[in-house]
């Protein structure tokens, strides 16, 4: 089988600054596969910002080379290199003086397409982002909220199709809610574009949530690297371990996808308490992200938000929707809603807890039930049970 | 007040003469403040010489910098504009920086992430967001421009200073009322020109509709 070139390859990067005491970045290797998205984790002065703006040279390296899909990145100009990587930033950076369209079609504009191609790719881009073409082409940036914004800068630097796509701490300066939307939107985006991304945070929940690998960086230096899962259950240091908090078990079953503890759906036939569950399917159709009132301007989401409440991780604050809509059915009251997917582990915990360790069932996108899971079998891997590394899986079958 | 009515065409005529002096003027120095600054916001070290440079010029008494440029450019048109130029370079060169310098960093490094050139940067990304800050010195400079220009007179570049020395040479009052009215109608249209040009263009950045 011919091995596929992978995407990224760093070969003891380095670069130190003049007049630094330190280098910023120290001996770094690293080796991205395509179409993974790995997350560059670390607090300020790690290195991982440096270590990112060296892929697409706007810092060039002091030492070691970096290979682009096979090619020494220093092989071509560094701006013919970056028309070619997406780059989204903390603070957008989106051109006030021209539209949400012009904005978006900056890079296919200097590779030379043609009016009718860039058109088309701005509006394809947008209905992507969920921002509805005929409402947003012709605004301006200052008439967009903060995460409407980054959805745009998130257009534009998909806009030429690059391969490979950086994003320095794209969601830092959004308020909490609007950061899980668009962490939601962004793993949704990558399940249907399937790009190389390398993402650069300090917030280990985004990263655990994110990243198919994690890179922790430390003083300059990769401290590890591996799947959420390895870091949390095989720490090589003892700096991952307390940053990870891989001694926290219910970290560790949050990562754990449900789909890892969940025993085949049994039948159409199956007694009581699960089917009054698998009738609160619609009710979280909706997806992972606990939405809360995100508020319209985000202009979110297909119509199927009509019966979109919470994820089952949001506890059992809101079972009153479920339970109305199962009285009719006159089944058992107060059953858990049910779990979608994409749901961890600990989410399946909360939802057991909260229905009293009624089994829960498990749904796919379309609110079809697909599983069930125990009490019993959440217990067994909580307590420290062996885990096979198969990797996360996040996109819906 | 006959001096008026029976010389309308003279003042007519010099009116014209002052406002094509300042323009001429103002034209050139924008011309040269606009690179001179673009260079100069890129060299920070530069831009301190360059600037102390300017506010140099800009302290010379004006009448000196005539007396200065006669030898050079001889008495006229020439002297005028040059020495109008010179003068005027510190407020455009210092706006020029400032505009330019004051655009968003983290728009920058998007456009320069993005791949686009050091030309394009400029072009369509630092230059036209720098517009409301780089057309303010220009107000400001037209209106010391068109103040100045009534110097003109003094070496025989015309423009209604011409009006000015006479009135105070022949002890004529309406003349010299003539000539400041009309220097400071003058000096307002053009300030309220510029200043409508100034509006349009933060609107054109902002993207709101004309104010």
């Amino acid at each position: 089988m011919t091995r596929v070139e992978p995407a990224i390859v760093l070969d003891r990067v380095s670069k130190v600054f003049p007049g630094a005491t330190r280098p910023a970045v120290s001996e770094c290797s690293l080796t991205v596969e395509t179409g993974e998205l790995v997350v560059l984790l670390g607090s300020s002065g790690s290195g991982k910002t440096t270590l990112l703006k060296m892929i697409n040279r706007l810092v060039e390296p002091t030492a070691g080379t970096i290979y682009i899909n096979g090619q020494d990145s220093r092989s071509v100009s560094a701006i013919e290199l970056r028309r070619h990587i997406g780059y989204v930033i903390q603070q957008v950076g989106l051109f006030p003086h021209q539209t949400v369209a012009e904005n978006i079609a900056t890079v296919p504009r200097i590779l030379g397409w043609d009016r009718r191609r860039i058109e088309e790719r701005v509006d394809s881009l947008l209905a992507l982002m969920q921002l509805p073409p005929e409402q947003f082409r012709h605004r301006r940036p200052r008439q967009l909220s903060g995460g409407q914004q980054q959805r745009v800068g998130i257009a534009r630097a998909l806009a030429a199709d690059p391969p490979i796509l950086l994003m320095d701490e794209p969601f830092g300066a959004l308020d909490t809610i609007t950061r899980k939307v668009l962490q939601d939107e962004l793993l949704r985006i990558q399940s249907q574009v399937k790009k190389t991304i390398i993402f650069v945070t300090h917030d280990v929940e985004e990263a655990l949530k994110l990243a198919d690998r994690i890179v922790v960086m430390k003083d300059g230096r990769i401290e590890q690297s591996g799947t959420p899962i390895e870091l949390l259950h095989r720490p090589a240091t003892p700096f991952v371990r307390r940053l990870l908090g891989a001694d926290d078990l219910l970290q560790r079953l949050s990562v754990l996808p449900v789909s890892r503890v969940m025993r085949p759906w049994p039948g159409a036939t199956a007694p009581g308490p699960v089917e009054v569950a698998a009738t609160g399917a619609e009710a979280a159709t909706a997806g992972a992200a606990e939405e809360a009132a995100a508020g319209a301007a985000e202009a979110l989401a297909p119509a199927a938000a009509a019966g979109r409440a919470r994820g089952a991780a949001a506890g059992a604050a809101d079972r009153s929707a479920v339970v109305g809509g199962n009285a009719a059915a006159g089944k058992l009251a107060g059953a858990p809603p049910a779990l979608p997917q994409t749901a961890s582990v600990r989410d399946a915990l909360a939802a057991l807890l909260s229905g009293d360790l009624r089994p829960v069932a498990v749904v796919n996108g379309s609110g079809e039930p697909v599983g069930l899971v125990r009490w019993e079998d959440v217990r067994a891997v909580a307590g420290g049970g062996p885990v096979t590394d198969e990797g996360r899986t996040r996109d819906a079958p | 007040m006959t001096y008026l009515a029976e010389n309308w065409d003279t003042v007519l005529q010099l009116t014209w003469e002052h406002i094509y002096l300042a323009g001429v003027a103002l034209l050139v120095s924008v011309a040269v403040a606009l690179p001179v600054g673009a260079v100069l916001a890129r060299f920070e070290r530069l831009a301190t010489v360059g600037l102390g440079l300017l506010s140099v010029i800009y302290t010379i008494p004006s009448m000196a910098l005539f007396a200065l440029l006669i030898p050079v450019t001889g008495l006229g048109f020439k002297t005028a504009a040059a020495a109008l130029v010179a003068y005027s370079q510190f407020i455009l060169v210092r706006n020029t920086v400032a505009g330019l310098r004051g655009v968003d960093p983290a728009i920058l490094e998007a456009a320069a992430g993005m791949g686009m050139s050091g030309w394009q940067l400029f072009r369509d990304v630092r230059l036209p967001l720098a517009m409301p800050v780089i057309l303010a010195g220009v107000r400001v400079a037209s209106v010391s421009i068109i103040g100045l220009a009534s110097l003109a007179a003094w070496i025989n570049a015309g423009g209604l200073g011409v009006l000015l020395f006479q009135g105070l040479y022949q002890d004529h009052a309406v003349k010299i009322w003539t000539g400041t009215v009309l220097i400071g109608l003058v000096a307002i249209g053009m300030s309220r020109l510029i200043e409508r040009l100034e509006r349009r263009a933060r609107a054109w950045l902002d993207g709101v509709e004309r104010p």
